[in-house]
């Protein structure tokens, strides 16, 4: 089986990579597993145990729990169980034999109902249909379909904000693009010929400027209908197009509040609205380009740069070492014109089979053949704007060759001392 | 102990080493075979076999990092038993989905080599930390998409948001790479 082959691969994977992703694990008991479970010191642990515990439930007449294990003597891990003893019926139907927690059950929508719209009453099972109910406040004027087809800019507030559940089979690929995991919470996206736009969760409106409630004017310049695709990571050309088949002839304004940002658009459905965002910036023709889809024309409309900055530990683990926020007008537009500066990477110049640039390449191999010889540092930028947008983790290292910031040629040595000094 | 000193009790072939790197890393060592394999058998059986072949590698092999090392060796033991479960219909088990990682898969059977491990480490250091981590939770460490989103609390869509967009772009980088995807 070629997946599994391919996760072999992925088993090999450079060793720093593995210990990067490492995380302590915490002292608890595995709920669904026992192990090593069969020696014998364990047995004989829980039936002295048990003894223990029916002596004390038979004195006092009251459920007694002396159901601790001690560790064994050679320091393997320990198990926590409850010896079974003789309760009422109601409370052994609460107990797990175990003596373990019961696992909750989550619904996959719990954070999405965390931000709650007076006109708003959905199902939030994603593996539902879609379900709109109108709002409390019937006294609205009714809506004609000639006003909603295209300029919902009319009296709207039956309409509401509440994220489209997606109806994918999960593992199908029958839509042609990605097969959905069992358990992978089914997520939806939209292209247009701008952008690729994903489903901003409820619980994220406010940190990005968005209002929770439908307003007219939130409906800026009309985009078009969308058009199911197979599938939407690759552009077909339509106005808008979506995998999600929920969404077919759904309508998409860009979001009007953001003015000339075209990275929120509305998605529009019956009563039914839903804000989709690009926060990632696309630099493939350089910062200066990128920034304007956000409508950012200058180093003034950036509020902050935040950085974070990491270094190992001294077991190779990446930690937060620093971290910060730049507000200072100066330093923002000197930020702004170095990226501006930098020059995006030419792809097209590399060997064929090739999707890496060969400096790029032999400056991690520089690095791996004798990490001591450099002081490894890693910066994830975010930038904030003044309308609330928040773009997302531009990478700089500093540490390799010359420098290198995501998808742009290597800094020449002056660029990389300027912003590292920068971002202090 | 640390794990120098595990090393060098390696070296000096003191079976003492494989008690203390028990004692070490056992839990981790059953979370990660856990992940992949649904017996317990086979679980312990893995995990033992895994010390079995430390036992074996220390020396010649001298590891910088014990504890990836011992990592990669549980996990491809794991892997390799999974293989040959899901060959038998023996109750083969992953927290992954096959179908979530079908499409980065890319088509032929003598592409398997040190070549592709080498190109997905370069395609991971070249995203974000955090997609990063959260790609190699998923499909080195196998670990849930809720285990993910309660690590980094995250928000769980965003989790699977995270890994939708990494295994894209990694199918993208395989194919600049010259791997056929049928």
């Amino acid at each position: 089986m070629n997946e599994l082959k391919f996760l072999e691969a992925i088993g090999k994977i450079d060793g720093d990579l593995i210990k990067e992703a490492d995380i302590e694990q915490k002292k608890t008991f595995p709920k669904r597993k026992i192990y090593a479970f069969g020696s014998a010191a364990a047995v004989a642990a829980v039936a002295f145990g048990s003894v223990l515990l029916f002596n004390s439930y038979g004195q006092s007449g009251s459920v007694v729990d002396n159901s601790i294990i001690q560790p064994n003597n050679n320091g393997e891990n320990s198990h926590t169980v409850n010896s079974v003893f003789p309760v009422s019926s109601a409370e052994e139907s609460k107990q797990d034999s175990r003596g373990l927690n019961s696992d909750n059950s989550k619904t996959e929508n719990s954070k999405d109902e965390s931000v709650n719209d007076v006109s708003k009453q959905t199902s939030t099972d994603t593996s539902s249909q879609n379900i709109s109910s109108a709002p409390a406040d019937n006294s609205i004027p009714q809506i004609t379909e000639s006003q909603t087809e295209h300029n919902p800019n009319t009296q709207s507030t039956k309409y509401y904000y509440q994220p489209f559940s997606a109806k994918i089979v999960p593992g199908s690929k029958s839509f042609g693009g990605d097969g959905f995991g069992e358990e992978e919470l089914h997520h939806i996206d939209v292209r247009t010929s701008e952008g690729f736009y994903e489903q901003l969760a409820l619980d994220e409106y406010a940190s990005n400027g968005i209002s929770s409630t439908v307003s007219k004017t939130d409906f800026g310049e009309y985009i078009g209908k969308i058009i199911e695709v197979d599938n939407s990571y690759e552009y077909h050309g339509n106005a808008a197009e979506s995998q999600e088949p929920t969404l077919a002839g759904a309508d998409v304004y860009y979001y009007a509040p953001k003015g000339n940002n075209k990275a929120f658009i509305i998605v529009q459905q019956n009563d039914q609205c839903s804000i989709f965002f690009a926060n990632e910036i696309n630099t493939s023709e350089g910062f200066k380009k990128g920034f304007l889809f956000f409508n950012v024309q200058g180093a003034e409309d950036i509020m902050s740069v935040e950085y974070q900055k990491r270094i190992p530990d001294s077991d190779g683990k990446m930690i937060l070492s620093e971290q910060n926020v730049i507000t200072d007008s100066t330093a923002i537009k000197d930020f702004y014109d170095l990226v501006c500066q930098l020059k995006p990477e030419d792809y097209s110049g590399l060997p064929e089979f090739a999707a890496t640039p060969l400096w790029y390449i032999e400056a991690w191999d520089k690095y791996k053949a004798n990490p001591d010889a450099f002081v490894m540092e890693d910066y994830s930028v975010i930038i904030t704007l003044k309308d609330g947008t928040v773009l997302r983790e531009i990478r700089y290292q500093p540490f390799l060759a010359n420098g290198y910031v995501e998808n742009m040629q290597e800094l020449t040595p002056e660029q990389n001392s300027t912003l590292k000094n920068l971002l202090k | 102990m640390d794990d120098a000193s595990i090393i060098e009790l390696f070296r000096q072939r003191d079976e003492t080493a494989i008690s203390e790197i028990k004692q070490k890393y056992d839990r981790i060592c059953f979370y990660i075979a856990g992940n992949i394999l649904s017996q317990r058998e086979d679980v312990e059986e893995c995990v033992n076999s895994a010390y079995y072949e430390i036992w074996n590698s220390i020396p010649p092999n001298i590891p910088k990092d014990l504890k990836t090392y011992l990592y990669c060796i549980v996990r491809n033991i794991a892997i390799k038993k999974l293989q040959y479960n899901s060959a038998e219909k023996r109750n083969p088990k992953f927290t992954v989905s096959i179908d979530e990682i079908a499409e980065c898969v890319p088509s032929g059977e003598d592409i398997y080599d040190d070549g592709l491990s080498e190109a997905i480490s370069r395609f991971l250091r070249s995203q974000s930390e955090k997609h990063r981590k959260v790609f190699i939770r998923r499909y080195f460490y196998g670990d849930t998409t809720s285990k993910i989103a309660e690590y980094y609390g995250m928000n769980e869509k965003t989790v699977a948001t995270y890994l939708f967009r990494t295994r894209k772009k990694l199918k993208e980088f395989l194919q600049k790479e010259g791997y056929d995807y049928e």
